[in-house]
């Protein structure tokens, strides 16, 4: 009996020890990002590196929020705000069509969906940057929006797909037989049970918005439009590099990415995992 | 009779606005793509040769295969590593109760932006002030600096270690959800039948969850494929070419030595190497809805 509990004890010790290991390589980098960007720039590149800084400074913090930083995060986001708005709708709009009907072409169709999330970004970099500047929208927001939008539609599309399919057609047809047209039963019945998963889709379609570099890259030259992994990607200088002020670019970039995550983590990984298991 | 056309129509009414999207911002542009690697072209000049940029790519010119070759390393060792620490992660957590916020935990690496990522663990890397070199140093681990990023034998390395600790979640996440679908039965029948630890996880846990490991390599081994944010934030393909993707190198071209027409070409190219996971993976995703 004692036996038992003992190897029982052990196991748990086990796991718990390895947990702790992923969880410190999986958030050490975190803090050491979170260190750095309060330290002076003397400090940050004292050796040997401190862990805790000596002297806590936000200047760093101060310099990007007031002199560079302040226009990438609301060009940030503009963009992804307004490309989660389309997007959605679009998204919703057509993975009810998906789910709800069967129709010729429905697979061929989704195939093509699918397919589309497959495409390296790389591909489409020549063809954009031609027609924007063609359409003289280089160096404009709309082109980003353009460009975003469309590639997060395949995306929120699947996975509002699959929310969709959790809730019973008989919703749909008790609410017609009560009169509504489809359109209304979409919005006024079906979609308020979905929430949690359209928060989820949001925050994706935020995020994939609010991290993309390629296409900024490619679309975008002019300073005061760049969002902010453009931003943090041009600090990278020739000669010196100021860590401690990138690192605290990089905290304020990834704050709204991590705590959107946290809050919503439940339903994404719901949504994410909601096809690939059978259950 | 308007009822039955109405019917009809509602459903394509729905996909019209995605697919519209599609057609327009995507295919077209993949047309146009597949159009110009035809053709010669850079600043000046716009002269069809036809087969030509393929033959030099295939045939003369080195760094091609360079890139292909970085490419088809990173991918799979990144997907191997993720496969085995996150199946690891995954069985960890499995037998955690209330792990769900560690499991959120875990997964915020592979949240943030692939540039602050980069950027991190460039500054991670660096040789003389970075806190990798100084823990291995200060441990007696080793005794120089450690030249991750600007050694032509471990820049390739480094991109794929960071990209690891980046990707590894995805993988977590989804054996973990497989691990949590695996009825308690199976495990209690091995019990039952006198198996240890280790005949129970290859006969029983890796079998039920053969499926979605089958999708979660697929869906890995095409994302690393595509990698660029990363690479070019670390290393910018260097020294030299020794990290240069296929990516890498097609931007490169492109926007750097303007030969749109190559780059275009070495764009193809890519995508029809990465159709092969692509198709394996549609094959068996329909073969699953065939079989439900």
């Amino acid at each position: 009996m004692f036996k038992f509990k003992y190897k029982k004890v052990i196991n748990s010790l086990f796991l718990y020890f390895f947990a702790t290991i992923f969880l410190f390589l999986a958030l050490f980098p975190f803090f050491w990002m979170f260190s750095s960007s309060l330290k002076s720039l003397k400090e940050v590149f004292a050796t040997p590196p401190t862990f805790i800084p000596k002297e806590v400074t936000l200047d760093s913090y101060i310099y990007m929020l007031t002199r560079e930083f302040d226009k990438y995060i609301l060009n940030s986001f503009f963009v992804s705000i307004l490309v989660t708005f389309f997007g959605i709708i679009i998204s919703c709009i057509a993975a009810y069509g998906f789910d709800r009907f069967n129709f010729f072409g429905k697979n061929i169709l989704l195939f093509l969906f699918l397919l589309t999330q497959m495409f390296p970004s790389v591909l489409f970099i020549i063809p954009y940057f031609r027609a924007m500047v063609n359409l003289h929208l280089y160096n404009t927001h709309l082109s980003l929006i353009i460009a975003y939008t469309t590639f997060t539609i395949p995306f929120c599309t699947w996975m509002m797909k699959g929310f969709f399919s959790s809730i019973p057609k008989a919703i749909d047809e008790s609410a017609m037989v009560d009169g509504c047209t489809r359109v209304q039963a979409f919005y006024k019945v079906v979609l308020p049970l979905v929430k949690p998963g359209l928060g989820a889709t949001m925050i994706f379609a935020f995020l994939l918005s609010w991290n993309e570099y390629l296409f900024a890259l490619v679309l975008i030259s002019k300073d005061k439009l760049k969002t902010i992994p453009l931003g943090l990607a041009s600090m990278v200088g020739e000669y010196i590099i100021e860590w401690n002020r990138l690192m605290a670019a990089s905290v304020v970039c990834t704050l709204p990415a991590i705590l959107l995550f946290l809050y919503l983590q439940k339903y994404l990984v719901q949504g994410l995992t909601a096809g690939a298991v059978k259950e | 009779m308007i009822e039955k056309y109405n019917r009809l129509i509602t459903p394509y009414l729905f996909i019209a606005p995605a697919l519209l999207i599609l057609i327009l911002v995507i295919f077209i542009p993949l047309f146009i793509v597949f159009r110009l690697s035809f053709y010669d072209m850079d600043l000046v000049k716009e002269v069809f040769i036809g087969f030509n940029n393929y033959r030099i790519a295939f045939f003369e010119d080195p760094k091609f295969w360079n890139a292909f070759k970085n490419t088809i390393i990173f991918s799979f060792t990144s997907v191997f590593l993720d496969l085995t620490i996150g199946f690891i992660i995954a069985l960890v957590l499995n037998n955690i109760s209330n792990s769900g916020w560690l499991r959120a935990m875990l997964i915020i690496p592979w949240i943030v932006s692939p540039v602050v990522a980069g950027l991190l663990w460039k500054w991670m890397f660096n040789i003389q002030f970075g806190i990798i070199n100084a823990v291995l140093i200060n441990l007696r681990l080793t005794s120089v600096s450690i030249s991750w990023l600007t050694s032509p034998r471990l820049a390739l390395l480094s991109c794929i270690m960071a990209n690891v600790w980046k990707r590894c979640p995805f993988m977590m996440v989804m054996i973990l959800a497989g691990l949590k679908a695996i009825p308690k039965e199976f495990h209690e029948a091995g019990d039952v039948d006198g198996a240890n630890y280790v005949q129970k996880l290859f006969y029983i846990t890796i079998p039920s969850i053969l499926d979605i490991l089958l999708i979660s390599v697929l869906l890995d081994i095409i994302w690393n494929f595509k990698i660029f944010d990363l690479i070019f934030i670390m290393t910018g393909g260097g020294p030299g070419n020794a990290s240069e993707v296929l990516a890498t190198m097609i931007y490169k071209n492109a926007f750097n030595f303007y030969k749109y027409g190559y780059s275009s070409s070495l764009a193809v190219i890519m995508l029809l190497f990465l159709l092969i996971p692509v198709i394996i993976y549609i094959v068996i995703i329909k073969n699953r809805s065939l079989n439900e």
